[in-house]
């Protein structure tokens, strides 16, 4: 800015005489807008950031310790479970239950740490690691290949309408009722899957029957709580919304 | 503003379209500038539009959703007032918690005003932006209140706010009949943010002189100008054995309604006129593409020609079928048929907002005038927008291609005969380049 003239150096207009920055663009009197030379408003943005980067260093911090803590409780728990089983039953047999668990834990807890804010990383992660726990169960077990013929479809479906969910959530606008609905409207879709995949798995055959009943209560429900948010939605004057 | 008792308006007939083909880069935004002769004094400004911002209360809408039809609804967030960066008529980002769809820009001694074309047309943007002069200057103490037109002074008209495409609108008027597809300029497009903007300033005089030897006016000599240069680059394609289509030039010529019906309306309230050139026909002297562009722009202005549009236009969104879409399948459908249809219909733009008069008292503070028209469409690549202040007559080239070809024969042409060109960049800093 400068001082004689009066006029901001950056936008170039002229200021009154007690203005000490621009309106415009913030600068401040004797400032000049050159790349190399910060602005006062630009130093405190600077500043801003450190202390917004610091908190968030601190939060990440956290949560490694979090993750450290659930290592240490997760491994420990392992290896007492697995000491108490060659102990007592000479072999690894129930131990592996808990120790698949622990680790489909860790992987899920590992996931939400690390990459809280890359949904698509948690869900893929989450859903991986359950698919294998699953799997691994399966295989502990009984072996007649439940995992990957029912486990996973009803858990990829699970996962799907949980993305979509948040999808909606997030593009959604004003939040309120409409979120039950949705909710509702997925629980209603998962049931369907449910139904779906147990009677393809033991009837061979994509059979929906218990599952239209939890669908035909939840639409209207889901109806009404889209009415009601829309009807009582602040600002939104039916007659406006509605005109033809 | 008590949002119960704020008021809300469907879109004009106009705007209709503009919400279902607007993106970042055909931002269907216009910018006018008015260049003045001293740095911009900024508190005064500030008190300015203020002013502005009670005199014309219904620019201060955002655009709703509704389930049928978009409409416009009163609010009261601030007027977003900035440094002119350069970059004109962005698209107003609708993540942005400002929802006004218009916005001041200020840069040495430049005013502009950026209006979303959904608002208004380039003469309710014009009428907006001396509407700020003139407070301007006055509470600079430069123009004498008894010197102020009461337009300025007096409260809005409710008749400004008017959709006049309905109230001119006649039932029973034969359909239009569909036209040929039209030329277009086989540029590639500049890479994003594509839109570019060429000012070249001329002398009013010296061209009214030119169209006057043609007995035409600015605008015909202009059109017949960007219809001969399209005339030539079509010829150049063919001779290079560049496949090309299309062979019917044709420039969309906006024309102000307000002077053919009575109106007081600030919202859109304009029409094209499409002036154009068969190349199938053969090859057209200058003269012969000024009297065809002459007696078609006299055809076409024609009350009754100009009735039949509007009720084409206007009869469409009454078609009780077409209002009951849901906008989302409006808007595809609309998008759709813009650039099936509309987008091929003209080859370019030529918008002529014509000699601006301000009052005397302030005659003298203004330099010029510079209108951008909203970025052209990717088919279009580039129009024009004019505007003469005193002897001062800006054009605009809006251009979203990586080549300045065109510009530089309408310029050239324009030097040759005899009316000298000055270039000046965007931010309006004279180069005193002459061709």
């Amino acid at each position: 800015m400068n001082s004689e003239m009066n006029y901001c150096n950056k936008c170039g207009v002229e200021l009154d005489v007690n203005m000490n920055f621009c309106p415009l663009c913030g600068l401040s009197i004797g400032e000049k807008s050159g790349a190399d030379e910060l602005s006062t408003s630009q130093q405190k943005l600077e500043k801003d950031k450190i202390i917004d980067d610091f908190e968030k260093l601190t939060k990440a911090q956290r949560r490694k310790l979090f993750w450290e803590l659930s290592n240490i409780i997760l491994f420990s728990g392992i290896l007492v479970t697995v000491t108490l089983n060659l102990f007592l039953n000479k072999s690894i047999t129930w131990s592996s239950y808990s120790t698949v668990a622990s680790l489909a834990v860790l992987a899920n807890i590992s996931v939400f740490s690390f990459w809280r804010h890359r949904m698509l990383i948690i869900v893929l992660g989450s859903l991986v690691s359950t698919s294998l726990l699953l799997i691994l169960l399966d295989l502990f077990s009984t072996n007649v290949g439940w995992g990957i013929k029912l486990g996973i479809p009803i858990l990829l479906s699970f996962y799907i309408l949980l993305l979509l969910v948040i999808w909606l959530i997030r593009i959604s606008k004003q939040r309120g009722f409409n979120i039950l609905a949705i909710i509702f409207l997925a629980i209603g879709l998962f049931s369907i899957c449910v139904d779906g995949f147990v009677s393809l798995y033991f009837v061979h055959q994509f059979q929906i029957r218990w599952s239209i009943i939890v669908v035909t209560s939840m639409i209207p429900i889901s109806a009404l709580l889209f009415y009601v948010h829309y009807r009582l939605k602040k600002g939104v004057d039916l007659r406006r919304f509605f005109h033809i | 503003m008590d949002k119960k008792i704020s008021f809300w308006a469907p879109l004009d007939n106009a705007a209709k379209i503009f919400p279902a083909i607007r993106s970042k880069e055909h931002s269907t935004v216009a910018r006018i500038t008015a260049v003045l002769n001293e740095r911009v004094a900024i508190k005064h400004l500030f008190s300015a539009i203020e002013l502005a911002e009670k005199r014309f209360p219904y620019f201060k809408v955002s655009l709703r959703k509704g389930f049928f039809w978009y409409y416009l609804e009163q609010i009261d967030d601030p007027v977003k007032v900035t440094g002119d960066t350069g970059r004109l008529c962005q698209a107003f980002d609708r993540k942005d918690s400002n929802k006004l769809l218009f916005r001041i820009l200020v840069r040495k001694n430049e005013i502009s005003v950026e209006f979303s074309h959904i608002l208004t047309d380039g003469a309710g943007l014009l009428q907006f932006l001396k509407a700020i002069l003139i407070y301007y200057f006055n509470e600079k103490g430069m123009i004498p209140e008894e010197q102020i037109d009461p337009f300025y002074t007096s409260k809005a008209n409710p008749e400004e706010f008017e959709d006049a495409y309905n109230r001119y609108f006649k039932e029973k008027i034969p359909h239009v009949i569909r036209q040929q597809k039209a030329f277009h300029l086989p540029f590639d497009l500049n890479p994003k943010p594509r839109f570019d903007v060429l000012l070249a300033m001329i002398s009013t005089k010296e061209l009214k002189e030119r169209a006057s030897e043609k007995s035409v006016s600015i605008t015909i000599f202009l059109v017949a100008v960007y219809l001969l240069v399209l005339q030539d680059i079509f010829h150049e394609c063919k001779v290079k054995g560049k496949g090309v289509r299309r062979k019917l030039a044709r420039i969309q010529v906006p024309i102000n309604l307000r002077n053919i019906y009575p109106t007081k309306t600030m919202r859109n309230f304009s029409l094209f006129v499409l002036p154009e050139l068969d190349f199938r026909l053969g090859l057209y002297s200058f003269d012969e593409i000024v009297k065809i562009v002459h007696h078609k722009m006299e055809l076409e202005t024609d009350e009754k020609l100009i009735s039949k549009i509007i009720s084409r236009n206007v009869g469409g969104e009454r078609n009780v079928f077409v209002r009951s879409i849901p906008i989302l399948l409006k808007s595809l459908v609309l998008y759709a048929k813009y650039y099936a249809e509309g987008a091929n219909q003209f080859s370019g733009v030529v918008t002529n907002l014509g000699n601006t008069k301000v009052p005397d008292a302030i005659a003298d503070q203004i330099n010029y005038f510079v209108i951008t028209p909203p970025p052209p469409n990717k088919k279009v690549k580039i129009n024009c927008g004019v505007i003469g202040y005193k002897d001062k007559l800006v054009l605009s080239f809006g251009n979203i291609s990586n080549s300045k070809e065109f510009e530089r024969r309408f310029l050239r042409f324009l030097v040759e005969q005899n009316v000298k060109v000055k270039i000046l960049n965007t931010y309006h800093e004279q180069r005193d380049e002459l061709l």
